[in-house]
């Protein structure tokens, strides 16, 4: 029997992190459309010039050269076509914060001193506080519907859809942590709260035992390899918008045009930083999507007795991987590097999409036990 | 044997700038036939192994199986590409003609991936050929001067040239780098396993593609209802759906068989089912030792290679037919269908041919009298207005059945097969309709009501049939539904698929990087130490820890005096 107070809370504290979400999702806005006109990262992505940070004993320098192209020297050497190598490391004010010597506290305090930066600074760190602080109410709820239902709190549409947005917040704090990427959180956060929305009101169903299909130890390896890579692809999704968004600025301002409508092009960061982020993002999540569908195929093959049945689940799944491995493709050939790149990238996300709401909710298979009338 | 020119083009290829359509390794021939068909075919092979080609099938791939996942398929739901077929009479052989209800054996489908096969392999073989070649090669010389590149840095140094060299060397070797040394001047290189896991994620994706398709070949599988009582033995005949592979034949089936004696199914109070088990017993060859297993979902049963699966359950009406004098001509436990997966609303149809009994047709010629019956159980019977007889709870709570009786001429004998679980009522007059009470002795048929349906009713377990026949349904009984499964491929595509995890983790988180040290006398019997690094990848994360490599190399030459280069 599921224990009712505790599913109550459970509902209770999913209010709240969505709350708290909504209200971050709005301060991190606030610092991106009214913080300092002179950030770095402002204007249009043009070369910018060499920095170089000095820090302390023995290499006291790094110096990062003039823009010249990363050479491949010597003989012999066989050429190397690695995907990251659009835009060139040295052209672009770096992704990570400087180095600094006295490892990863003494970076942090670097970062946090250089980032905080007059009252819109101070709405931000505000905003990233809530954030976490609505990751912890959030991370409660989860809990507390799997002790209310006495299993693993993902087994029905809601559960998914809750999960799925915990694990995008905490990828997104994660990358917090590395990289100056604090202007993301307004854009993550709004499928964040949508999902979480949808969840909440359409997909809800009260908390209660799994159908016998998925009691089988799998449903805890698949589906969080399935869950966490939805994650990761969803703050890869709204990364390559937001590059997107950059490139046509850019196109416009280089074309002497009046970048009209596009006052968020230049408030965002240079498109090739936005370009190598969302490339190390989907990268990341690409080989845990994969262990995802492998994993669902072994469990396939314990309950159903074929690893692969072209199932619409199956298929659509399928069909993500492969636009993925397009994407991945398309970075490292010529001519169909940065835009085309991200526009496939975004076909890919949409796969993903109709893979776990089009699918569960409308093709029916033997993936439809989401739990949802 | 192809010419270094050629390997270097084949490298070359990898990217998808424009080449000048020169023949490289065609005998020159008569001007016209040889060379161009021999520069034709060599432009078409660069062109499939190129990754704009490789993009391009890819997208196909994907687009490809869009429309399988879209329409229904047969090999998943055969049911609903007839009813497309019903629904749409037109369109629906077009599409069948296009092999859009089989999408995933069309020949289109299997060409896409097949190019994108050769294309993998055409791909492979050159770029394992250089990159074995870099494994064993030296790392490359250094710039003549480190400053330029993209991070660098200098220090001076109290040790000899060649202590600092050495250890540098030994630092770095340390770290797993591998090291040349010329002298004054160092190159280490990092990172080969990034293109071995790209290398070995792509024939992991071919190996994986041979074990599906060994399992296709040598592989079968077959579908089996099994009504409690009733036994399986692993034969051709008595599967109700059998699909080989190519190279498959009756007598390699690993032997076994199966006794289902009980099926139970527990349910939540909203209807969701819990758990189910089918309980059997199981004998490995004739006459062999027989084992009780409890076959769940999750949890098959497994002969040799071959598994047998729980796939679905059902219920079956236990039927007995008799005429005037108390023969009884039909006894069977008939398996219903159920239309409704929620509450498992069945539909059952019986079918008895041989009833002992004539009738005259109109050309007054002695027929035999045959009996068809389509009937309805609901588990848990409610009557709803607008639906009639509906189920409430998939568990056999108030158990009816309604059904309606004809005779007439089955048509078993026109040479047209029929599915066991339709009656076709063309030839057949209804003579009877009832909603019965399984088990219950009795007879008077009438119209399914909400009172005929609400329990504590006048008991009807039978019905009357003309000619003094009486139909009852006697009880219930389950049955289960088997998979049997039989994929000899399945090691090499797992094996396959773990090397393709293993590859992609590989080639997208390792980084490539090379550094370089240079170390030259200075004035005032000092050494200028000069140190420079180049990253492919990840230019930032390397400028990141760049600073820490230098350190380490520094090693003891740590000190407050010291020049910087900026």
């Amino acid at each position: 029997m599921p224990n009712l107070g505790l599913a109550r809370l459970s509902d209770h504290l999913f209010f709240a992190a969505v709350l708290c979400y909504a209200v971050a999702m709005l301060g991190y806005a606030a610092e991106f459309a009214f913080g300092r006109r002179a950030h770095p990262y402002r204007g249009a992505s043009v070369s910018a010039p060499a920095i170089a940070v000095s820090a302390g004993v023995p290499s006291a320098a790094v110096s990062a050269a003039a823009p010249t192209r990363g050479v491949l020297v010597g003989a012999g050497g066989p050429p190397v076509f690695e995907p990251e190598d659009a835009g060139g490391p040295s052209a672009l004010p770096p992704l990570l914060p400087p180095p600094v010597p006295g490892g990863r506290a003494a970076r942090r305090e670097a970062l946090r001193a250089e980032t905080g930066d007059g009252p819109a600074g101070a709405v931000g760190k505000f905003a990233v506080t809530l954030t976490v602080i609505g990751w912890v109410v959030h991370v409660g709820s989860v809990t507390s519907r799997g002790l209310a239902a006495h299993r693993v709190p993902w087994g029905n549409m809601y559960e998914f859809s809750s999960m799925i947005s915990l694990l995008a917040v905490t990828v997104f704090l994660g990358l917090l942590s590395r990289y100056r990427v604090r202007y993301l959180g307004a854009f993550v956060l709004v499928p964040v709260v949508l999902y979480m929305g949808l969840a909440g009101t359409v997909l809800y169903s009260p908390a209660g035992p799994l159908v016998p299909a998925l009691n089988s130890y799998w449903l805890k390896i698949h589906v969080v390899a399935a869950m966490g890579s939805s994650a990761i692809f969803i703050v890869g999704g709204v990364t390559t918008v937001l590059y997107l968004v950059k490139e046509r600025y850019d196109r416009l301002v280089a074309a002497g045009a009046d970048p009209r409508g596009s006052r968020l092009g230049r408030l965002l960061p240079p498109a090739g930083n936005l370009d190598t982020l969302a490339y190390r993002i989907i990268a990341f999540g690409f080989p845990v999507w994969t262990f995802a569908i492998i994993a669902g195929a072994i469990w396939a093959e314990a309950a159903w007795g074929r690893y692969w049945g072209w199932d619409p689940k199956e298929t659509w799944s399928f069909i993500t991987w492969v636009l993925y491995a397009g994407y991945l493709h398309a970075r490292a050939t010529a001519g169909w590097k940065g835009r085309r790149a991200a526009v496939i990238s975004l076909a890919a996300f949409c796969c993903l999409a109709v893979d776990y709401y089009a699918v569960n909710l409308w093709i029916t298979g033997l993936h439809s036990y989401a739990g949802v009338k | 044997m192809t010419t270094p020119t050629q390997e270097q083009d084949l490298a070359a290829n990898l990217s998808t700038a424009p080449r000048p359509p020169l023949p490289r390794g065609a005998r020159p021939g008569p001007a016209g036939t040889r060379r161009s068909l021999g520069a034709g075919l060599w432009r078409a092979w660069r062109q499939l192994t190129s990754m704009r080609t490789a993009l391009l099938l890819l997208f196909f791939l994907a687009l490809a199986a869009v429309p399988g996942s879209l329409l229904p398929q047969r090999s998943l739901a055969p049911a609903q590409v007839a009813d497309f077929y019903l629904a749409h009479p037109a369109l629906a052989p077009m599409l069948n003609r296009l092999w859009l209800f089989d999408v995933f054996a069309a020949p289109w489908f299997a060409a896409i991936y097949l190019l994108l096969m050769i294309s993998v392999v055409g791909c492979l073989v050159p770029r394992w050929r250089l990159h074995l070649r870099s494994l064993r090669a030296r790392p490359p010389a250094a710039p003549a001067r480190l400053s330029r590149l993209p991070v660098s840095t200098a220090w001076h140094s109290l040790r000899s040239p060649e202590e600092v060299v050495a250890g540098a060397a030994r630092s770095l070797r340390r770290q797993r780098w591998r090291v040349a040394v010329e002298g004054a001047n160092l190159g280490a290189e990092k990172g080969y396993l990034r293109e071995t896991g790209n290398l070995v994620f792509h024939v992991a994706l071919l190996v994986l593609l041979i074990g599906v398709g060994v399992g296709s070949v040598f592989g079968y599988t077959g579908e089996r209802l099994l009504v409690e009582g009733s036994t399986f033995a692993n034969e051709v005949p008595t599967y109700d759906q059998y699909a080989p592979g190519a190279f498959v034949s009756p007598s390699s089936l690993q032997p076994f068989a199966f006794t289902l004696h009980r099926f139970t199914a527990s349910y939540q109070a909203n209807g969701v089912p819990k758990t189910f088990h089918a309980y059997v017993t199981a004998t490995g060859h004739p006459g062999g030792r027989s084992r009780a297993v409890d076959i769940q979902v999750n949890h098959p049963l497994r002969f040799g290679s071959t598994e047998i699966y729980l796939l679905g359950h059902g219920y079956a009406l236990h039927v007995i037919l008799r005429d005037r004098a108390g023969r009884v001509w039909f006894d069977q436990l008939v398996p219903c269908i159920p239309e409704d997966l929620v509450n498992y609303l069945s539909s059952c149809v019986i079918k008895a041919p041989d009833t002992g009994a004539t009738v005259t047709d109109r050309s007054g010629a002695l027929i035999p009298l045959q009996i068809g019956v389509l009937a309805q159980l609901a588990p848990t019977a409610a009557f709803d207005p607008g639906l009639g007889v509906v189920s409430q709870f998939p568990a056999l709570r108030r158990p009816r059945v309604v059904l309606s009786a004809f005779v007439g001429d089955l048509g078993l004998d026109s040479g047209i097969p029929q599915s066991v679980y339709s009656l076709s009522t063309a030839r057949m007059t209804k003579v009877a309709d009832a909603v019965l009470i399984p088990g219950a002795p009795g007879i008077a048929p009438a119209e399914p009501t909400a009172a005929s349906i609400a329990p504590g009713t006048l008991p009807q377990g039978s019905v009357a049939l003309p000619d003094g026949f009486t139909l009852q349904v006697a009880g219930l009984a389950n049955w289960a539904s088997f998979q049997v499964k039989d994929d000899p491929g399945k090691a090499i595509t797992l094996f396959g698929a773990i090397f393709i995890v293993a590859g992609l983790l590989l080639s997208l988180r390792i980084r490539r990087r090379r550094v370089w040290l240079r170390a030259s006398p200075a004035d005032g019997g000092r050494t200028l130490v000069e140190v420079g690094g180049l990253s492919r990848t990840d230019a930032d994360g390397f400028a990141a820890r760049f600073p820490d490599l230098a350190a380490r190399l520094a090693g003891p030459d740590r000190s407050p005096a010291q020049s910087t280069k900026e």
